[in-house]
């Protein structure tokens, strides 16, 4: 039971701060930052996946993480909370005795050894994980898998990286993507088969994407939607990868150069002609049949008209860990006559420029705000409270206004129909497409109408994920 | 392979130790690190982090400033944040990668304080050690810094410079003379015994140098965070049983004590360590003021008196006003930097200890004093004999593991279990006995598990352990 004398202590008081370098308008906004950058605040969203969640999206997959226990910590206890988590994950702790007498390697190689000859089942594959510390110490870690791969010749072993202080060429989260395509070799070309990666939550099967190839006869493999080891193995098989977002962008490429799969690029989009000519330009490539677009827009176009009916000028605010493309959404919103309040962002994707420089025109007064500049701590989050109603998209937003009406949108993944629930174990599935923005309206409506459990929604770790 | 968890989680980190520790104090706490460790300790350690606005936050460490040295972006991001801000205090400590390059994080403090005139504690941490460690350096450094001598309420301190690097080795040889087992009769630790004259467990009370005193006894409560007491009411619990017998609570170091209140402590005549991390700012208080310490947590009828009865007894014991108001010296604060070496700078992490090959009849895992008090509790409460205590971390006060197995081998851990035909110990414990589900008694430690477990967690503070794992464990013994 918890105590709320303890949970909630009285002696501490916020500073009081104002909104300065942590809020702007759109109209003053700079692209693609437009905020200072300081100390960082962690704000209590959890639903995003991290590195200790991407790899259960391989089956059999096992998870070895060799870092200091600070990182061990976190990555461990992250998993643990997974349905099936800790099965699959064990770590090797790196002490300030192996950094003094430089045997990394060798505890390394005698850890994950160690632990491989423990569990219970052999492993198909095990994804090891190094931390900055050895890197920047420069641990030898071809000799590592070399030793490894010679001893366990029947596990396919992925070097995986947690090195968020060396990020030179990609992010974490680009970079930990772009290794789960490691252990995927190259099979005989199968006709018409198609890879969605990477993705952390399946396609709707719904979305007219998914009917374009299915109708033409492609088979259509999805990384998030893997049954067994055999699937992960049978994605060298495939003609082409599409990915939808940036960071899926380095997987996709190192398929193409290692495995030939060209790498094609459909993007999250919110805007109906974008749509359109992904399309477009999909069914020219692949020769697929293309769906009605006119029609589709026109459903989406009456579904948003009769959503605006029913919420009016509800405020809306909306987050960039909800959709990759949140300045394309918060356009759409406006577009469409929605009251968009705020787009939480801490910076914004290249490819967003032209919505940036719509919504700068457009709407100026509309507002940015970061999510991790330092005062986002401090400042009260009883926004929701003063305006009556309000409906945030994504966790973030519905956390720092404090709203109980919110759509449960992360990484364009929601789960199924209008499931706001606590649910923990949901089937969260990629909004996407048309079809998307169709889903979007009615979580919307369900938002609107429906409050939600919000801390007990968004602190839960990794939404959707399994292990 | 001894540093291999095939099925264990690892405690809390030294870093997350000072954020706890420090949360409730009004100030501006930040972890040098690229990103993960605010959101692990965030997520899974500090369960006020949703509603309790501290401002605990990371600096962004990137690879160029890691390779140049470079610190002045961290400095100019702290000063901007303090200047808007103004905290009481400012905390800075290192993740992995600051301590690989060896980051000065004393001079680094030193040069925030120049700029911020705000008082800035440099911690010379490595995301390597526990949380024990970390917290205890961190109370370790409030009282260093912020608690006032009582004799002369105005002075402040003026060195800037709460880094533990300064201690030297001496003071653990004299934390060693509690393996002696009894009264000394000098001003170090004296093992509490009752009844039959055997030891009870390790509840101590150090009296130092005190003399007879008089009543209305106030104390402070050193050692609180929720990696050891989670958030469920034990702390509050304390509170009241101090109420209930006319003890006044100066202050709760650091749950439910504002920032004022802590900085009062030298008022108090006895400090109550109520885990390891109150240690070594017990040791610090008394050296320097001379108030004495008991160790332990009431748990049960009997722990309640026995609790109380030494915080009395220490108090009666205590030194008379007028030598306190002039302990202070120079003297006494040097002993007290002397008798307290830094935990964080121990090396040997890995330790599968000196193991009995006898059967235990409960084998008990966790924090040394809760530990210690678990022990006392169920020998006193419970009759239960033959209980052996596993202290599953390395840099624990020396002082306080002198009664435990001090094991961190999962392997080693695993062989104890099975010796064990009851197990007390968190929940992920039970991952080392498969299959044997029956004989594990389920007590989690939110600087082990975080979260996941937290609505098991009971309030063991008082009345005791829940009947529930008890009552299975009475049956069948």
């Amino acid at each position: 039971m918890i105590c709320e004398e303890e949970i909630r202590p009285r002696p501490v008081k916020a500073a009081a701060v104002d909104r300065s370098g942590c809020e702007t308008t759109m109209g003053e906004a700079q692209f693609s930052t437009p905020f200072h950058e300081g100390l960082k605040y962690g704000a209590p969203a959890r639903g995003s996946w991290t590195i200790a969640h991407s790899p259960m999206l391989i089956p059999e997959c096992h998870e070895i993480y060799v870092c200091c226990p600070c990182c061990l910590h976190g990555v461990v206890l992250s998993a643990e909370e997974i349905p099936g988590g800790f099965d699959r994950f064990s770590m090797v702790t790196v002490s300030n005795e192996n950094l003094i007498k430089g045997d990394l390697e060798q505890m390394m190689i005698d850890g994950v050894a160690d632990i491989i000859r423990k569990l219970p089942k052999r492993p198909r594959c095990v994804e090891c994980f190094t931390s900055c510390i050895q890197h920047f110490l420069h641990m030898d870690i071809k000799l590592v898998y070399r030793r490894l791969r010679e001893e366990f010749p029947d596990i396919d072993f992925i070097d995986g990286y947690m090195i968020p202080t060396l990020q030179r060429k990609f992010s974490p989260d680009a970079l930990g993507r772009r290794q789960l395509t490691r252990a995927i070799l190259k099979l005989p070309p199968v006709p018409r088969s198609i890879g969605l990666g990477i993705n952390y939550y399946p396609l709707d099967r719904r979305s007219e994407l998914v009917e374009m190839f299915e109708a033409s006869g492609w088979t259509v493999r999805d990384f998030a939607a893997l049954k067994t080891y055999e699937d992960y193995r049978q994605l060298g098989s495939v003609e082409a990868n599409l990915y939808f977002l940036p960071n899926g962008k380095p997987a996709a490429q190192e398929l193409e150069k290692r495995l030939g799969q060209e790498a094609v690029y459909a993007p999250y989009s919110w805007n109906f002609e974008e749509i359109r000519e992904n399309y477009v330009r999909l069914a020219q490539k692949f020769r697929l049949i293309l769906p009605d677009c006119d029609a589709l827009r026109e459903e989406c176009e009456n579904a948003l008209l009769l959503l605006k009916e029913e919420i009016g000028q509800t405020p809306i605010v909306l987050d960039a860990a909800a959709t990759p493309r949140v300045l394309s959404l918060a356009r759409l919103l406006v577009g469409q006559g929605f009251s968009v309040r705020a787009v939480y962002a801490d910076a914004f994707l290249p490819e967003e420029e032209a919505d940036f420089n719509w919504l700068k025109l457009h709407a100026p007064t509309l507002k940015a705000r970061a999510i991790e500049h330092y005062k986002m701590r401090l400042l009260p989050r009883t926004e929701a409270k003063e305006a009556g109603k309000l409906i945030a998209i994504g966790q973030k937003a519905a956390y720092f206004t404090g709203t109980s009406h919110f759509v449960n949108l992360i990484e364009n993944g929601a789960e199924e129909g209008a499931g706001q629930g606590r649910d923990r174990s949901p089937h969260p599935t990629i909004l996407y497409g048309y079809r998307g923005i169709l889903r979007l309206a009615d979580l919307m409506r369900a938002a609107y109408r429906q409050e939600s459990d919000v801390p007990a929604i968004i602190q839960q770790k990794a939404w959707g994920c399994r292990g | 392979m001894k540093q291999s968890q095939s099925v264990l989680s690892c405690y809390a980190a030294d870093l997350f130790g000072i954020a706890s520790a420090l949360y409730e104090l009004g100030g501006l706490v930040v972890m040098h690190d690229a990103s993960g460790c605010n959101s692990t300790y965030s997520t899974h350690d500090e369960p006020r982090w949703y509603d309790t606005p501290s401002m605990v936050y990371i600096s962004g460490l990137n690879e160029i400033d890691t390779v140049q040295g470079n610190d002045s972006r961290l400095i100019d991001h702290i000063a901007e944040a303090a200047e808007e801000t103004h905290p009481n205090f400012i905390a800075v400590g290192g993740s992995p990668l600051p301590n690989a390059i060896g980051t000065d994080f004393r001079a680094l403090a030193r040069l925030v304080e120049r700029r911020t005139g705000i008082p800035t504690l440099g911690f010379r941490t490595d995301g390597i050690h526990s949380y024990l460690a970390g917290a205890g350096e961190a109370f370790l450094a409030i009282a260093r810094r912020f608690v006032k001598d009582p004799a002369a309420r105005s002075e402040v301190s003026d060195t800037g410079d709460s880094s533990v690097q300064s201690f030297n080795e001496k003071g653990m040889d004299d934390a060693a003379l509690l393996d002696d087992g009894g009264m000394t009769g000098r001003s170090t630790m004296t093992i509490w015994g009752e009844g039959k004259g055997r030891l009870m467990s390790a509840d101590f009370v150090d009296t130092g140098t005190c003399k007879e005193g008089k009543r209305h006894i106030k104390v402070n409560l050193i050692g609180a965070t929720p990696l050891d007491f989670s958030v469920v009411g034990n702390v509050v619990e304390m509170k009241k049983i101090l109420r209930e017998h006319a003890l006044e609570l100066v202050s709760c170091w650091a749950m439910g004590s504002s920032f004022e209140e802590i900085e009062a402590s030298a008022r108090a005549d006895v400090n109550c360590v109520i885990s390891s991390t109150g240690f070594p700012a017990a040791k610090y208080l008394k050296e320097a003021y001379r108030i004495p310490y008991v160790i332990g947590i009431p748990i049960g009828a009997s722990g309640i008196r026995r609790w109380i009865r030494q915080i009395e007894m220490a108090a009666g014991e205590r030194v008379e006003e007028k030598n306190r108001e002039s302990a202070r010296t120079k003297a006494g604060k040097s002993a007290g930097e002397k008798s307290n070496p830094s935990l964080l700078t121990g090396l040997d992490a890995w330790k599968a200890g000196e193991l009995s090959p006898d059967q235990a009849e409960l084998l008990i895992i966790g924090e040394p004093v809760c530990l210690a008090s678990m022990k006392a509790y169920l020998e006193a409460e419970h009759g239960l004999s033959k209980i052996r205590l596993l202290c599953p971390f390395p840099d624990a006060p020396k002082e306080l593991t002198a009664q435990m197995n001090l094991v961190t081998v999962e392997d080693a851990i695993r062989e104890e279990c099975k010796k064990a035909r009851y197990v007390l110990a968190d929940p992920i414990y039970a991952r080392l006995m498969p299959g044997e589900p029956e004989k594990f008694l389920p007590l989690p430690h939110e600087a082990f598990s975080g979260r996941f477990y937290r609505d098991q967690i009971p309030r063991f503070v008082g009345g005791g352990l829940s009947p529930t794992p008890l009552e299975r464990l009475l049956q069948t013994l």
